[in-house]
């Protein structure tokens, strides 16, 4: 029971310390891509420990939600690491708790609080980053059933320890549903955090913001919660991308610190492949216009339509 | 014809890897952007023919990988490019008649009906109905992209897209049929872009545009 | 000797390709067109073993040779007139001489590849060589530089790109079927009856919309009235009058094909629909054609739908007056688009309502002009009327009632329609004075020539003709 408890700890740990590193290294790879150094890939920790120490301002027409939302914010990536495998192939005591759409939901309970309380501020900028990141959000929940329904057929589970487990076999792996699956996958991944050809998180010009509009009143403690939560949230995203969906391997078969400690390395270094792949997508793809990220979306759903049908029909 | 389980799922995978190319061609807005796409395909039509002659062990597998490589994968997107550079110089993005998402909606549709088609043909393994269902569907939305393009060079690409699918249907079925068929095939193929890229040239000079919207004084 | 019907399009391909003087591009066409028509007239003589040949790839039987001898026939009759109308035309427009090279090369090489059509029984070699007919006529049909002349050849090369690729989709399936890997036609048509039913009929559905794309089979036809109308008259005499009758041979091969695997039902319901849709959507159009180049090919297509239809009613009675439609109306349309060449020449326009009086301008030209087209309506005495008449007897000899009633009152209709549009050009006195007479004699000779062949199948059939219609016939598997 202990072991179950520090395991769970060391993978709240390890989410939480590691995430804001992921996006140091994407910040970085971007830099080298368009041959400048860059900052430090420790930057994500300077900013948050800076702001940590700040002041944070809060605008007078603001109601509780507008404090409260950063935490949620920061907890529910933490409550989905309880449901998917990030360290061990063997289910944690906490992972029956909910199954993928329930993690899917516990991840869209942060966002939606955000956008509430970015509408909150009054300002109008909160409300275009709401409006904006709904109609994301909207258009990319299609694709992310489909992507479940196609897993649940495949496995027969919709638990992701189990899905785990199950696609590992070559069988799966390598089978057409599961090629266009992941594809899909990782399309959602790019919209659901904000990343080009969705939205450019290094972006200054506040018309074209989608997720950014959303953060802009914050400051102080606040934005350092915002910012370590989306940092997780794309963590979490991430891992789920890799553990469950592309390589169900290297996670630690036993509770054993060597195995458990492998298990955090082959983690960081799927994070790091996909820190070099977001990367170069940033580096070589453009900003979509707003109206065109429908297409995008509608591309994915294509994608994810067809690999439903293409494990229905049992090619 | 598919012995091991690992080749046969590399070319479902490839297959699959092919279907996705092809939605690719049918979303692309850059005129490059589709001949890459085709490229691509053919890249991967090669493999999967490379693929089979490893594993069938016949010569002209191999040759066939080698033709499809230079001439679909290099030549001819070579071929396409030197027409788009030298020729086209007004308007190189692309539009559709019937607007992004609804041509990635029918083409999905097309794809699913390529699969009712030609899941109930007998003597197929399962590998090969992966790359028959591939072929059929690409033939469909090759000819889905001739007729929902404006632009003549994309309406190229579709049919050369369509002419990629039909290899590799033929790979999955009649892979053992004789080379002489399939060098002609390819010769006429070459021909035949060799004679639309001099066509869209000519539809430049004259027009000004590649827009065969603007090519309609024929009617009756 | 198959060998030698085979190279020498080659041959005269290759003495134009030089540049030679224009006198001796027009020699080397000549004697390869003469040279066509010769062998394949000794063929039909039946000189070399019957009517069974084979060499290497190429092979004939009696259906190849009824195919060769038309192709024979159209080919010498539009070489005959392409001299003169070269002549004409240089005299007249600006024309640029450097291109004639490139006509007659390509002329030479468009002959070549229907004449390889029919000269096989490979369904791949036959595949090849039908998608290269399409690639050598591409830059004769935009032999003139016009944006008219660029769209036609756009259509033409991308609509027949894409029924060809069906077609082939269709042969690969037919050899699937079979489980062996071959392509002769003969080997295939002993394995159907054991081919897998549904297969066969996806295979004979996508030969048929295939090769109908080339053939101009409604509603694939979108490109034939625009490519006939716009290539120069020779070039479209060649267009109607042989190119689409290889692809009606490939449909032919790919019908008995079909018969053997799935019995008549299928193959004539489908062949019915075709030709009775072609009759009536050309019909139709005949009505309202501005433009008497576009009018001869809507009656092209009329006339492949009356092919199909005769096709599928199976039967020998119906296939024998089906090949003879097939020879009928290549002969007649041919001579018609050479005509009207002649019209085009004197008159300088393409239009009906602009052309007048053709039989006092060019009381020779006007004459042919008309019988010509009376032959296409289908009237007695000219050839049409017989084999039409054979495949309505058919029709209803066979209790397909409805089949026939509608055959005739479409072809009715496009009689209207052609008569109508006949009457306005042939008769009266042209709008502005034209110098009377013809342009040369090479435009003139093969009119004659042609209004021969219209006249006489339709008085009388030969025994030999006979008897060679019905040994195609029974290669084709009457049922």
């Amino acid at each position: 029971m202990t072991k179950a408890i520090i395991l769970n700890l060391v993978q709240f740990l390890t989410v939480l310390l590691f995430a804001p590193l992921v996006k140091g290294w994407i910040n970085r790879l971007k830099a080298v891509f368009q041959s400048r150094r860059g900052p430090s890939v420790w930057q994500p920790y300077h900013d948050i420990f800076k702001l940590l120490g700040k002041q944070s301002v809060i605008p007078a027409e603001a109601s509780w939600i507008f404090s409260f939302a950063p935490y949620i914010y920061f907890t529910v990536p933490l409550v989905v690491v309880l449901l998917i495998p990030v360290l061990t192939t063997f289910p944690l005591f906490m992972a029956f708790m909910g199954d993928m759409l329930g993690g899917g939901f516990v991840l869209a309970l942060g966002g939606f609080f955000l956008v509430l309380a970015a509408m909150d501020t009054g300002s109008a900028f909160g409300g275009l980053g709401s409006s904006r990141a709904r109609f994301v959000s909207f258009m990319a929940e299609p694709v992310l059933m489909m992507v479940f329904f196609t897993v649940s057929l495949a496995t027969q589970a919709t638990i992701p320890y189990i899905v785990n487990k199950t696609l590992a076999g070559p069988a799966l792996l390598l089978a057409p549903s599961h090629i266009l699956m992941v594809l899909a996958f990782f399309l959602v991944v790019l919209a659901e955090t904000g990343r080009i050809p969705v939205d450019n998180p290094a972006t200054n010009q506040e018309l074209s913001m989608i997720d950014e509009a959303r953060v802009m009143e914050y400051s102080g403690r606040h934005l350092a919660l915002l910012q370590w939560g989306s940092a997780m949230k794309m963590f979490v995203l991430l891992t789920i991308w890799w553990n469950v969906l592309v390589t169900p391997w290297g996670l630690a078969a036993s509770a054993a610190p060597a195995a458990v400690g492998l298990a955090v390395i082959v983690l960081l270094a799927k994070m790091a492949v996909a820190a070099l792949l977001i990367a170069f997508i940033e580096g070589t793809l453009a900003k979509l216009r707003l109206l065109r990220v429908a297409e995008y979306l509608g591309a994915a759903f294509v994608v994810s339509l067809l690999a439903v049908i293409t494990y229905t029909m049992g090619v | 014809m598919f012995h091991s389980l690992v080749a046969g799922r590399l070319v479902d995978s490839l297959a699959t890897l092919f279907l996705i190319s092809t939605f690719a061609s049918v979303v692309a807005r850059q005129m490059m952007g589709c001949v890459y796409a085709y490229a691509t395909q053919s890249l991967l039509l090669t493999a999967v023919a490379l693929t089979l002659a490893v594993v069938t062990g016949a010569p002209h597998l191999y040759l066939l990988a080698g033709l499809a490589f230079f001439v679909k994968a290099l030549f001819i997107p070579w071929l396409l490019k030197r027409t788009i550079h030298d020729s086209v110089h007004e308007k190189r993005e692309l539009s559709f008649y019937f607007g992004m998402p609804a041509s990635l909606i029918t083409s999905g549709i097309l794809v699913v009906v390529a699969w009712a088609a030609t899941s109930n043909l007998p003597n197929l393994g399962a590998a090969a109905l992966a790359a028959l269902n591939a072929g059929v569907g690409t033939i469909l939305i090759g000819l889905w992209t001739m007729i929902s393009r404006r632009e003549a060079v994309p309406q190229v690409v579709g049919l050369l897209c369509a002419e990629n699918g039909l290899m590799m249907a033929a790979l999955a079925t009649v892979a053992d049929l004789p080379l002489i068929t399939e060098i002609g095939i390819l010769l006429d193929l070459v021909a035949g872009v060799l004679i639309m890229g001099i066509l869209v040239r000519h539809m430049v000079a004259v027009g000004r545009t590649t827009d065969t919207a603007k090519f309609q004084r024929l009617r009756g | 000797m198959l060998l030698a019907i085979a190279l020498l399009p080659l041959a005269a391909a290759l003495v134009c390709l030089v540049r030679p003087p224009r006198p001796v591009m027009e020699g080397a066409t000549l004697a390869n067109a003469t040279g066509i028509l010769v062998i394949a007239s000794l063929m039909v003589a039946g000189r070399w073993a019957g009517w069974n040949l084979s060499y290497g790839f190429l092979s004939a039987d009696a259906l190849s040779v009824w195919f060769l001898f038309l192709v024979g026939v159209v080919t010498f009759l539009a070489s005959l007139h392409s001299v003169g109308y070269l002549r004409g035309d240089a005299r007249h427009e600006n024309g640029r001489p450097q291109r004639y090279h490139l006509y007659y090369v390509l002329w030479n090489v468009f002959t070549g590849t229907m004449v390889l059509a029919v000269l096989t029984r490979n369904l791949g070699l036959l595949w090849i060589a039908i998608e290269a007919t399409t690639l050598a006529s591409a830059f004769l049909v935009w032999f003139h530089d016009r944006p008219e002349t660029l769209e036609a050849a756009w259509k033409y090369v991308l609509l027949t790109s894409v029924g060809s690729l069906l077609a082939l989709l269709g042969t690969f399936l037919v050899v699937f079927a079979a489980g062996a890997p071959t392509l002769d036609w003969t080997v295939l048509r002993a394995a159907a009856p054991r081919m897998a039913p549904g297969v066969l009929q996806l295979a004979f559905v996508l030969a048929l919309v295939g090769y109908g794309t080339k053939a101009g089979y409604a509603p694939m036809h979108t490109w034939l009235p625009d490519a006939h109308s716009q290539a120069p008259s020779p070039v479209s005499a060649l267009l109607s009058g042989a190119e689409i009758n290889t692809a009606v041979y490939a449909i032919m091969r790919f019908r008995s094909i079909a018969l053997a695997g799935l019995g008549p039902a299928f193959p004539s319901r489908l062949l019915l629909g075709f030709g009775l849709f072609s009759l009536a959507l050309a019909a139709f159009f005949l009505l309202v054609q501005k433009d008497y180049k576009r009018m001869l090919a809507y009656s092209s297509i009329e006339h492949m739908g009356i092919i199909a239809v005769g096709l599928s009613l199976g039967g020998p009675l119906a296939l024998a007056g089906t090949l003879w439609q097939v020879f009928n109306h290549a002969v007649a349309k041919a001579t018609l688009f050479l005509t009207s060449g002649n019209i085009l020449l004197k008159y300088r326009t393409s239009r009906i309502t602009e052309v007048r009086g053709v039989l006092t301008a060019m009381p020779f030209s006007g004459a042919v002009f008309l019988a010509g087209g009376l032959a296409l309506t289908g009237l007695p005495p000219f050839g049409p009327f017989l084999s039409e008449f054979t495949i309505f007897s058919a029709a209803f000899r066979q209790h397909l009632v409805a089949a026939g009633v509608a055959l005739v009152l479409l072809i009715t209709l496009a009689l209207a329609g052609l008569i109508k549009w006949l009457n306005r050009m042939v008769f009266g006195y042209p709008w502005e004075p034209l110098p009377a007479g013809e342009n040369n004699w090479w435009t003139t000779l093969p009119l004659g020539l042609g209004l021969f062949l219209v006249l006489v199948p339709g008085l009388v059939w030969p025994g030999w003709a006979q008897a060679l219609a019905a040994a195609a016939a029974g290669v084709m598997g009457v049922n």
